[in-house]
């Protein structure tokens, strides 16, 4: 069972997607603002995280900049997930580190359609590595 | 009407899209209980609360 850290301050947000994923099979932990995102990807090493940018704290753009310069969680896929479908936010997203983005509301079939693509070269990358 | 700014509607379709896609997502989330739980009847209703939330969402999208 993947295990996957949802960061979102938004309750609301936070319980419909967790609810979903579990409904998929997927072991779901969750995080509240980047900080603790950051301190949660390097106690529980998921599989994937799925990263609200605007977030408290410290938010979703310095938390992907903390998790991927930190050895052990680099290699951990990262999602971004934003409310504002802007020109340029993609981009951004990328350039923080994030290996992939969508925007909200969340289409899940094509969450889902990222989340196992990035899971399927991660397991790809290990037995490649080893 | 001139105190309304180009950025405080940009503000206001953001803030209107958090609970819009929470609309939505709800919506969403009922139309998987009731086919897990074998309440297809209800479907159709889901669908069209889902159909006025998209509604919503497109006019907080429209650049004005």
């Amino acid at each position: 069972m993947a295990k996957v850290l949802l960061v979102e301050d938004n309750e609301m947000n936070r319980d419909m997607l967790s609810r979903r994923l579990a409904r998929r099979g997927f072991d779901v932990l969750m995080a509240v603002n980047g900080q603790q995102g950051v301190d949660m990807a390097k106690a529980e090493m998921p599989d994937l995280i799925l990263m609200d940018m605007s977030l408290p704290v410290l938010d979703g753009w310095g938390a992907t900049r903390e998790i991927k310069a930190e050895a052990s969680t680099h290699s951990i896929p990262l999602i971004a997930l934003t409310a504002h479908a802007m020109a340029g936010d993609r981009d951004k997203a990328l350039d923080a580190g994030c290996d992939d983005y969508d925007t909200k509301p969340i289409d899940l079939t094509r969450l889902l359609d990222k989340m196992d693509r990035l899971l399927n070269e991660k397991i790809v990358n290990v037995s490649s590595g080893s | 009407m001139e105190a309304i700014t180009v950025d405080s509607l940009a503000y206001l379709r953001h803030e209107l899209r958090t609970p819009i896609n929470h609309i939505l997502g709800y919506c969403e989330l009922l139309i998987e209980d009731a086919g897990e739980r074998h309440l297809e009847g209800f479907v159709p209703v889901f669908q069209q609360i889902h159909n006025g939330g998209r509604q919503l969402l497109e006019l907080s999208c429209l650049s004005l």
